[in-house]
């Protein structure tokens, strides 16, 4: 069985790799310096978009970790600077999404509580209304009124038609009103 | 409410977080250092991929790719029945084989792209992927799979055929559905998605039915016999481990306060009486069941062919990862 599975990575991280020499195609990309400055200006937006997703600390900082690295070796494919963030946002949500299904502790019958003491920096109330909400609708509210995102990047973000997007966030707005209002 | 308003839904980030960045861009530093040894790396894994890959066409990926070596070849099952509708024109997406042992599914859906110049990639690599060249990029997001309503998929993973066949295992968990019997024929309505480029700009979906024969291969049944356990304030009142030639499926019953651990849950990994962690097809669930405070965790292994005498409970808490102490179950099979 190890073998097998030592193939499959292999061939899993060797497809990478050839795709990535088959297709290489050189392009303008950010000097070092500046791909840190992005990185950095926006560690508040990669914090609460892994809060939102994952529950521990040090899963986000894992992700977040696997995040810059991936986005560091990818960097050429981002085209304009504007892009940046949301390519990166995208990134971040995909390590997120493999870290949940690594950990393959899927736990459907509730939502784990946050770790450790609460944070005093925070609108409780808002908090946990926020987190009350099923993902579907959590992470468009995240980007759109934390973030700023607009509904055509959040749609590239999250791969669904714009109109989803805003389907979801009218659902989210109904049910925050209802929970934050009670 | 402004957007600083909404931020404060969440607190700053901690030091910790900040110092994770700080690491990963110290990271991507070091790597600009050393180009010569990552094309070294390169060149030898592009040397392992061809040999792969001459392996790979020779025996199509199916079922048994996905399942540990000397798996009988009898339990997969081919020419399924399928009928097809939506997705994408240039790319033909079908269930090439599956096996079922009466308490799982595994199938195995081949995304291929007719354009030779094409790509396809599953949706956890698309990012990590420089596509620019490409003459089309298609990105296969992960399926839903149920069965009269009830879902069923428990885990995914994938191999690539050829840059233009993308193969994915969907192992589906069948038991939320009724009880099994001998050549009772499944029906699987498979929804997929499939991106044009990485950007999900273009989304397509379809839907698939499938039909699968259930076929209840041969079971051992265990049961743990020093219960109940106490630990940590909950209780284990039940332990079964089934193997199958296509799992070892386990589930306990559990007594468990969510009162007692505020930070999150009791979750359990297993190890051998070795310390070795059980390898796993897919993290498991939990259950209420009818008390209530009882629950129940399933999860589902590979089976390594061998069944320990005792298996070692490794509880934790899933919200702050603190271990407990590990406790052994001693393991009796069912006469």
């Amino acid at each position: 069985m190890s073998a097998n599975y030592v193939m499959m990575g292999v061939n899993h991280f060797a497809f990478c790799c050839i795709l990535q020499v088959y297709t290489a195609k050189r392009r303008e990309a950010m000097t070092p310096l500046e791909f840190e400055e992005n990185v950095i200006a926006l560690t508040e937006t990669l914090y609460r978009v892994s809060s939102s997703l994952l529950p521990r600390l040090c899963d986000r900082q894992d992700a977040v970790q696997n995040c810059i690295l991936q986005a560091w070796q990818h960097q050429g494919s981002v085209r304009k600077a504007d892009a940046f963030k949301p390519w990166l946002i995208r990134i971040l949500i995909n390590e997120c999404y493999t870290l949940m299904r690594k950990n393959k502790r899927l736990v459907f019958t509730e939502v784990l509580p946050e770790a450790g003491c609460t944070p005093n920096d925070r609108d409780e109330a808002l908090h946990d209304a926020v987190q009350a909400l099923p993902e579907m609708y959590r992470l468009p509210v995240v980007l759109f009124y934390m973030e700023g995102a607009g509904i055509e990047d959040i749609s590239r973000i999250l791969r669904i038609p714009a109109g989803t997007v805003k389907s979801r966030l009218s659902k989210a707005r109904r049910s925050l009103k209802g929970e934050l209002t009670r | 409410m402004n957007q600083q308003q909404w931020q404060n839904a969440y607190e700053k980030a901690p030091d910790t977080f900040h110092q994770a960045i700080r690491g990963a861009l110290k990271e991507t530093r070091r790597a600009q250092l050393r180009p010569t040894l990552r094309y070294v790396a390169l060149a030898a894994v592009l040397t392992l991929f061809l040999c792969g890959t001459a392996v790979a066409v020779m025996n199509l990926i199916g079922v048994l790719s996905f399942l540990p070596q000397g798996t009988d070849p009898n339990v997969v099952q081919t020419a399924l029945p399928q009928a097809c509708e939506g997705g994408l024109p240039g790319m033909s997406v079908s269930v090439r084989d599956a096996a079922s042992d009466g308490i799982a599914v595994h199938l195995t859906l081949a995304f291929s792209a007719a354009d030779p110049k094409a790509i396809v990639l599953s949706e956890f690599d698309a990012q990590r992927v420089d596509t620019a060249g490409a003459k089309q990029v298609l990105v296969a997001a992960v399926p839903e799979v149920s069965s009269g309503g009830q879902a069923l998929l428990a885990g995914v993973s994938w191999l690539y055929e050829t840059p233009t066949t993308l193969v994915v295992d969907l192992v589906l968990d069948l038991r939320f559905l009724a009880e099994p019997s001998e050549g009772t024929p499944l029906t699987l309505q498979v929804d997929y998605f499939i991106a044009e480029e990485v950007d999900y700009k273009k989304m397509h979906t379809g839907r698939m039915d499938v039909l699968v024969v259930q076929t209840l291969q041969q079971q051992a049944v265990y049961h743990a016999v020093n219960l109940p356990l106490v630990f940590e304030g909950f209780m284990m009142t039940d332990a079964e481990f089934i193997q199958t030639p296509l799992g070892l499926y386990a589930s306990y019953t559990l007594l468990d306060d969510m009162e007692l651990l505020p930070s999150g849950n009791l979750w359990i990994d297993l190890a051998d009486e070795n310390g070795q962690p059980l390898p796993k097809q897919h993290g498991g669930y939990k259950m209420p069941l009818s008390m209530e405070y009882e629950s129940q965790i399933m999860h589902v292994f590979y089976n390594t062919g061998v069944m320990p005498e005792n298996i070692v409970l490794l509880p934790y808490d899933s919200g702050t990862r603190e271990q407990f102490a590990p406790i052994a179950l001693t393991i009796e099979k069912d006469s």
